[in-house]
């Protein structure tokens, strides 16, 4: 075995296990989950173990001097929820009518005496 | 009555499958009220205390979760019990607190903003107290705190038109305009039968809030 070949080997296993150390918090089924189906399809009691897992895998990156690809989830969350919400329908109708009237007519009465 | 209410819509909320859609959000601001205290500033004046201002300072908060598409349900709390409360003299406070569910429908414009319209049937409570004052066991040479109190308690109702917006995925800001519609009357209870207090306080008012809104 050639001196350069060892070092190639060397410097191999230093990068799977520099890889093996960030899978631990960044492949976590959470984040994959996260990942692969956005926010949204996390379950209320995931909520707290996402943004811990989210908050190790950054640190861990920066220490392995990895950079990380820029994550869109939280973007694209707010995307979602924006285009969801453009319009009101059903119960929420009813609440922003009753409620418009109800301040119209209070401070119209207000205004007037 | 209408925490029992609240706590069950909580639990139903908590365990139902929705959780697909959900959103949930903590909000807290400083808004700010007015009152007609006339009738209870008399009866303080009756007992040589000074009279209480009629603007309110209450420190709000709610915590609301998307139960539909532009509907969101929640716990809501108005209170001047923590620092903003309306003094009077010789250590008398009144402390203001309004609590119930807040429910609350809105739409988004322009890629930030959110329009919303807030109803908030809730509980309102009001407590006049000393609670700096002194006892002295002359036998023993002890001495004790204790409070004096009197409490009033009134349903009212809290109607709101409001604007957020997201400066984050998870953080806004929000302001409001809004009407209370609540009155303490004149029956004032204590643990004594009878107190020199009678004044009704008129809560039904303008009310505007700002405040800062965390979220998923």
């Amino acid at each position: 075995m050639t001196t350069q070949l060892v070092l190639s080997q060397t410097s191999e296993i230093l990068e799977i296990s520099k890889k093996d150390i960030f899978l631990v918090s960044c492949n976590h089924p959470i984040i994959t989950k996260a990942n692969q189906n956005g926010l949204i399809s996390l379950k209320l009691r995931e909520i707290p173990s996402f943004i811990f897992l989210d908050v190790k895998c950054k640190i861990q990156a920066k220490r392995e001097n990895i950079k990380l690809e820029k994550s869109t989830l939280f973007k694209e969350k707010q995307t979602f929820q924006h285009n969801l919400n453009k319009k009101i329908s059903g119960p929420g109708a009813l609440v922003a009518t009753l409620s418009s009237v109800l301040l119209f007519y209070t401070y119209i009465g207000l205004i007037a005496s | 009555m209408i925490k029992k209410i609240s706590y069950i819509i909580f639990i139903f909320i908590f365990s139902s499958s929705i959780q697909a859609q959900y959103k949930i959000s903590y909000r807290l601001g400083l808004g700010m009220g007015f009152t007609k205290p006339d009738n209870f500033n008399l009866s303080l004046s009756s007992i040589e205390l000074s009279k209480i201002g009629s603007t309110w300072f209450p420190l709000h908060h709610d915590l609301s979760i998307n139960i539909y598409p532009s509907l969101r349900i929640g716990y809501k709390k108005l209170s001047t019990k923590l620092l903003t409360y309306n003094r009077s003299s010789n250590n008398y406070i009144l402390p203001i607190v309004f609590h119930g569910i807040n429910i609350e429908s809105f739409f988004t414009f322009r890629n930030r903003f959110e329009i919303n319209f807030g109803l908030s049937p809730m509980l309102g409570s009001a407590k006049f107290i000393n609670n700096k004052l002194t006892v002295t066991d002359e036998k023993l040479g002890v001495e004790g705190k204790t409070t004096a109190e009197i409490k009033n308690s009134t349903l009212g109702f809290y109607s709101s038109i409001g604007l957020r917006m997201y400066l984050m995925s998870f953080l806004s800001i929000d302001s409001s305009v809004g009407y209370i519609y609540a009155k303490f009357d004149e029956k004032w209870k204590s643990k004594a039968n009878e107190n020199p207090i009678s004044g009704s306080i008129d809560m039904t008012k303008p009310f505007f809030q700002v405040s800062a809104v965390i979220g998923w």
